[in-house]
């Protein structure tokens, strides 16, 4: 009886003891996350040529996807649900599917962190690595491996990281896709020598080194099988102006995007920034030649990417400005982008009460020089053929393509407190015969303008009009676009929206794509429905295309986090 | 003390970690090889869908023609035009799709995942995942290329008066389980023709207005052929025979056409052996 008694209390003990300790966790431990659900209904659409055969009992797609993080103190963990079932179109049909593709845990002390699953890192600017998500591309290369951090001396930041990158749902098994493998060291001079703390130069220093295997079981080609890419960087900040700079050299890669060429790849970086108060300048050149860097040789499209080349292109958010979005060309291009912000000050002439903003801005993009090399075996020369060096090029000539230009204007102006403006006109070229995989159709000259006005009724109340045209003799011709937004703030707001494509040379095609959105914002909580059409295309992403089709109905979107 | 040693370690890490992560290869680039085989020798059919409005498709084209000249016989090229890339257009009205094809192309998914694509042998990398891309022809053919041959396949054929008689013998060295069905087709060789192209290795960009269509499927006997037999498993040495008789379009030119007949399974859709012959022997 007493050893039951002392049993029973000893328990009891335990139990509140555990509990204590148990609620006390609960109490340290954070929890947030994130949802989205995106769900469409597609119709029959005689208008844009779209019939029931044509969508054949697919009338309903879904994208979803859940995202939760744990963290008690210095852990953290946490996982990803995403369902495509099946994907919304203009999505990979190979993205169809439902899992948990990301899944993760990490320990961070003062010095180091190690982290396990899938995790993002970018190493500079990202020539030798990126990995990053972009759910509305329905884009994921994630590393699933292992990763160390070390900071031995505040300043001086040495990354590592192991893995294999992710694939829509394909699993990994032995040979289907390389194993990636890299080094990260970056210095800040101003942290790590005491002298530099308080100096008006700011300089940082930084090299990274990726390698990929992948086995070869080409019978054709003798194929490498540890690929290597390097890099080193630099920003450098004196005063008001600012210089970064990275170039990265990546050694043989035989790839499909490549045509299975030989040759080293290498990529440029360059970018200058001067500011002061109501004034920026803004000027980057970057060069890529045969940058495509990839963890499967073999995979053409959007995918498997390990490295990023940043775009040294602006880009546009209205919808006729947006229409022809340039391209990274990883195989090779040379360019450029100027910018100038400047803010006209308050009360003077021109600026008014509240002052005028004027942003220029300039881009361009070339092919870079391809010189023709030996064919081994054969007395003769060419260009991108496979299983030779590909070619030569010399570092700094523009080639004579351009694939894109682009000169815009923005002025935007506040008139009164209750209504501000602004006015966007731009110049485009567009070689959509490299861009959209068109081959053989001339480059898309443009002309477009945009004039968009916000009234404030109240504080709470607003209506925001956008009217827009893009005018070309190429193409599809002349479009013209419209779009009324009002909202009530700060939950509600409903919005109509028309591009009409009034131009097209046959008429047929002169159509009219309409949407119409109303949506509902608490807190964190957003729902937005919307009803319309959208334009077709064609994909077109490392030499494979891919139609996308019109499509039209209602479209349901669902987020919020906590 | 500690700190120094981990200092030193790192570099030594780094050091030869760059020194094994690159492979430099030096020219010659190309391997080598061909084989021949036994008298049951395990073939392996590519499919390359396509389409004479994809620019990208003529690269691929080559691909199969490398491997064509590489493995000999031992690798029957089909190709199939089928997909939003195959339909005539007012400068290209020529129509090389096929009923089959469409159906194919839809089962398997190919065109949806874009072109170029193929299949090799229709096997599955994944459940449900058929598609090869160019790149991956020559790799994936040579693991199939290498396996076990499961099933000998003849084909006898008799040409008489626009009309194609041709006996397929199909006998199994293996008791296998399942449905086995056989496809007949009928490919033709040196169509011209125009088609879209991007390669200035392989031609005139942006359109080849003389391209020469090979392996261009024609005919089958439905989308997913006859049933061999109601033995299951099937029984080994025995010799299943299927006839077949088709009446020749005019555009099909009987010197340049293949009979291609290929057993498989009807549930996994996976081919276990494969056959070409001239229409004219």
């Amino acid at each position: 009886m007493k050893r039951v008694l002392l049993l029973a209390t000893a328990i009891l003990f335990i139990g509140i003891a555990a509990r204590a300790q148990f609620s006390e966790t609960i109490k340290r431990s954070e929890v947030h996350g994130s949802f989205e659900f995106d769900g469409a209904y597609y119709m029959a659409d005689e208008g844009v040529g779209i019939t029931d055969s044509m969508i054949n009992g697919q009338n309903f797609a879904f994208n979803g996807f859940g995202k939760i993080t744990y963290t008690l103190g210095k852990f953290s963990a946490g996982l990803r649900y995403e369902a495509y079932l099946p994907p919304l179109a203009g999505f990979d049909p190979r993205i169809e599917g439902q899992g948990f593709p990301n899944l993760w845990a990490m320990y961070t002390t003062e010095k180091f962190s190690f982290t396990v699953g899938n995790f993002y890192e970018q190493f500079g600017n990202g020539l030798t690595l990126r990995t990053y998500e972009e759910w509305m591309l329905g884009y994921d290369n994630s590393l699933n491996g292992a990763r160390v951090t070390f900071e031995p001396v505040k300043g001086l930041l040495l990354k590592g990281v192991y893995g294999m990158q992710r694939f829509y749902w394909t699993p990994y098994t032995k040979n289907s896709r390389g194993i990636v493998k890299g080094f990260d060291a970056e210095m800040d001079f101003n942290q790590v020598i005491k002298g530099m703390s308080d100096s008006k130069v700011r300089l940082t220093l930084g090299g990274s080194f990726v390698s990929k295997y992948q086995a070869d079981l080409d019978p054709l080609y003798n194929l490498p099988r540890n690929v290597g890419n390097m890099a080193g960087r630099m920003t450098l900040g004196i005063g008001k102006f600012n210089l970064s700079t990275e170039y990265a050299y990546k050694i043989n890669d035989p790839s499909a995007i490549n045509n299975f060429i030989y040759k080293a790849g290498e990529g440029f970086l360059l970018s200058a920034t001067y500011s002061t108060k109501g004034f920026g300048l803004y000027a980057m050149f970057k060069r890529y030649d045969n940058m495509s860097y990839k963890s499967n040789r073999a995979v053409t499209a959007n995918g498997l990417d390990i490295n990023f080349l940043p775009p040294n292109t602006e880009t546009h958010s209205y919808m006729l400005t947006s229409m022809y979005p340039y391209n990274t060309q990883p195989n090779g291009e040379i360019g450029f982008q100027l910018q100038m912000n400047y803010k006209v000050p308050k009360k003077s002439k021109l600026g008014g009460k509240y002052g005028m903003g004027i942003a220029i801005n300039y881009s361009q993009v070339n092919d870079i020089v391809r010189d023709p090399v030996n064919v081994p075996g054969t007395d003769t020369t060419a260009v991108g053929l496979p299983g030779t060096d590909g070619w030569t090029s010399p570092f700094f000539k523009f080639g004579s393509r351009i694939f894109w230009q682009d000169f815009n204007i923005e002025i935007d102006k506040k008139f009164s407190k209750k209504f501000k403006g602004s006015l966007t006109y731009m110049y485009q070229s567009y070689d959509i015969a490299t861009l959209e995989g068109h081959t053989g159709m001339p480059i898309v000259y443009s002309n477009i303008g945009v004039v968009e006005m916000t009234y404030k009724f109240t504080s709470k109340q607003a209506l925001r009009w956008e009217v827009q045209g893009l005018w070309t003799d190429r193409d599809k011709g002349d479009w013209a676009a419209l779009l009324l937004e009002y909202t009530v703030s700060p939950h509600w707001f409903v919005s109509v929206s028309d591009q009409y494509n009034y131009g097209n040379p046959d008429e047929v095609n002169r159509i009219n794509y309409y949407t119409g959105s109303f949506g509902y914002t608490r807190r964190t909580t957003r729902i937005a429905i919307t009803y319309g059409r959208q334009r077709e295309g064609i994909v077109c992403v490392g030499g494979v295309c891919r139609a996308v089709p019109a499509s039209s109905g209602f479209y349901v979107t669902i987020s919020s986090s906590f | 003390m500690s700190m120094k040693i981990l200092r030193v370690i790192s570099i030594l890490a780094a050091v030869s970690f760059l020194f094994y992560a690159c492979e430099k290869i030096e020219p010659p680039y190309k391997e080598d090889g061909g084989g021949s085989g036994g008298e049951a020798e395990q073939k392996v059919l590519l499919e390359d869908y396509t389409g004479h409005d994809c620019v990208n498709c003529p690269t691929a084209a080559i691909v199969a023609e490398q491997l064509k000249e590489f493995y000999g016989d031992k690798l029957v090229v089909m190709a199939v035009h089928a997909g939003f890339f195959a339909r005539p257009k007012s400068d290209m009205p020529q129509d090389f799709r096929t009923e089959a094809g469409e159906v194919w192309d839809g089962f398997f998914g190919v065109s949806a995942a874009g072109n170029p694509n193929g299949l090799v042998n229709r096997m599955q990398r994944a459940p449900g995942d058929y598609i090869v891309s160019p790149a991956e022809w020559g790799s994936t053919i040579d693991i199939e290329m290498k396996k076990e041959a499961k099933a000998k396949m003849t084909v006898h054929s008799d040409f008489e008066q626009n009309t194609l008689s041709s006996t397929i013998t199909t006998e199994f060295l293996y008791p296998l389980v399942g449905t086995y069905h056989v496809l007949f087709c009928i490919t033709q060789d040196s169509i011209i023709g125009p088609q879209m192209n991007n390669d200035n290795n392989v031609g005139d960009t942006p359109k080849i207005e003389e391209y020469v269509f090979m392996h261009v499927l024609r005919y089958t006997n439905g989308a997913w052929g006859e049933r061999l037999t109601d033995d299951d498993p099937v029984v080994t040495g025995k010799k299943y025979v299927l006839e077949v008789t088709v009446n020749f379009e005019d555009e099909w030119v009987p010197e340049n056409c293949h009979v291609v007949a290929f057993v498989f399974d009807q549930e996994s859709k996976t081919i276990v052996q494969v056959e070409e012959a001239d229409v004219i022997e």
